[in-house]
C-alpha cells in the first residue's frame, strides 16, 4: 500500500467478502452476485489510482452499486434478453449455519428481491453494507431526505413481504 | 417541529440515530401519544432486524480463484493458459463463455489472494505468502518461469474448501 492507497489485490483480499456480502443482497442470487463483484473488482483496478483516502468501504460501496444499477438499466433496455440456460449459472448454494436459519434467510432474501430497486438499493447499502444515510445520499446522487423515506418504505414493504401482509 | 408535522419516515431514521436531537425527541413525543406510530416502528425494527441477522455469505475457494483469475487477467496482453469466467456486465450479453487467463502470473496473483481470503491467519510464515507469490509472478512474467506458473495453478487448486 502507498500512500494509504491499497493495490487491487489488497482490495480483493480484505474486502472480496463484504464486496460479496452487498452483491448478493442487491442481486439476490450467487451467480449474479459474484458477476458484480467481478465487474467491480475490475473498477477498482482500473480506478485506484482515483481514489482519495477514507471510507474504504464506502467507496466500494459505491462502486458495486453502481454495477449493480447498470447492469438494471441495461436490462430494462433490454427487457427481451433473458437469462440463458447455462451450466456456470448452477453453482453451489452459500453456505449457511444450518437448515433452519437456511430457510429462514432464504425467505428474507426473497422478500428482499421482490422490493424494487428503488428501495433495496437504499435498504442494503444501511442494513448489509452498514453505510450512513450521507454515504448513501452521495452514492444514490439524491438528497438524505429522499433516502431516508427509501429507506423507511423499503423495509415496510420487506415486513410486508415477510408477514404476508401489504402496506398502506 | 412539532410532532404533529412530523412524517412516518422519520421513524428509520430514529431506529438508525440518523435524526439531530430536536427531531429525535419530537419523534419521542409523538411515540408516546400515538399507538399507531409505535405499530409501524414496530414494523421497521422487525424488518431492519431480520436484514441485519442475515448469516454471511461466500464463495467457495475455487469460486473465488476464478473470479480473481479473471480480474488479474482483465486488460492482460495474450491469450494463454487457462479457463476462467467473463462477466456477462462487460461482454453485455447474458451467454457465458469461456475466459481464456492471459498469463501463469495473474493465475498465481489471483491464487494468492484466495489463500489471503479463505486461509486467514496463514500469513503469519515467513516468506509471507503474498509477497512471495508475488516477487515469483513478476519473475515469471518477465522470465516465463514455468515452475512458478506451476507453483500458482497448484496452490489454486489446493484451496478447495
Amino acid at each position: 500500500m502507498a500512500d494509504g492507497v491499497p493495490t487491487w489485490e489488497e482490495v480483493a483480499r480484505d474486502y472480496g467478502r463484504f464486496l460479496f456480502s452487498v452483491a448478493y443482497r442487491l442481486a439476490g442470487n450467487a451467480d449474479d452476485a459474484q458477476d458484480l463483484v467481478q465487474e467491480a473488482l475490475v473498477r477498482v483496478r482500473r480506478g485506484l489510482e482515483r481514489y482519495e483516502p477514507g471510507s474504504l468501504e464506502g467507496w466500494l460501496a459505491r462502486i458495486v452499486t453502481n454495477v449493480f444499477l447498470d447492469e438494471v438499466r441495461r436490462r430494462r433496455r433490454r427487457p427481451a434478453d433473458a437469462l440463458p440456460d447455462d451450466p456456470e449459472r448452477v453453482l453451489p448454494p452459500a453456505p449457511a449455519a444450518d437448515e433452519a436459519s437456511q430457510s429462514l434467510s432464504d425467505e428474507v432474501q426473497a422478500a428482499l428481491a421482490s422490493i424494487p430497486e428503488d428501495f433495496r438499493v437504499p435498504v442494503v447499502l444501511c442494513d448489509v453494507a452498514d453505510q450512513s444515510y450521507e454515504q448513501i445520499a452521495r452514492t444514490l446522487s439524491v438528497p438524505v431526505g429522499t433516502v431516508r423515506s427509501r429507506i423507511h418504505r423499503g423495509r415496510r414493504l420487506l415486513r410486508a413481504e415477510l408477514t404476508g401482509k401489504g402496506v398502506e | 417541529m412539532t410532532p404533529t408535522e412530523l412524517s412516518e419516515d422519520l421513524l428509520s431514521a430514529y431506529l438508525d440515530d440518523e435524526l439531530d436531537a430536536p427531531t429525535r425527541a419530537a419523534v419521542d413525543a409523538r411515540l408516546a401519544e400515538s399507538p399507531p406510530w409505535r405499530a409501524v416502528l414496530a414494523e421497521v425494527a422487525a424488518a431492519r432486524d431480520a436484514l441485519r441477522a442475515l448469516p454471511p455469505v461466500d464463495l467457495t475457494a475455487e469460486q473465488w480463484a476464478r473470479l480473481f483469475a479473471a480480474v488479474a487477467a482483465d486488460g492482460a496482453p495474450s491469450p494463454a493458459a487457462a479457463p476462467g469466467r467473463v462477466s456477462m456486465l462487460r461482454r453485455g450479453l447474458h451467454q457465458r463463455s469461456v475466459r481464456w487467463i492471459s498469463t501463469g502470473a495473474a493465475v498465481a496473483a489471483a491464487a494468492a489472494i484466495v489463500a489471503a481470503v479463505v486461509l486467514p491467519g496463514q500469513q503469519d510464515v515467513t516468506p509471507k505468502v503474498a509477497t512471495f507469490s508475488t516477487q515469483q509472478s513478476a519473475r515469471a512474467s518477465i522470465m516465463g518461469d514455468p515452475v512458478s506458473m506451476l507453483a500458482g495453478v497448484g496452490l489454486m487448486h489446493g484451496l478447495g474448501r
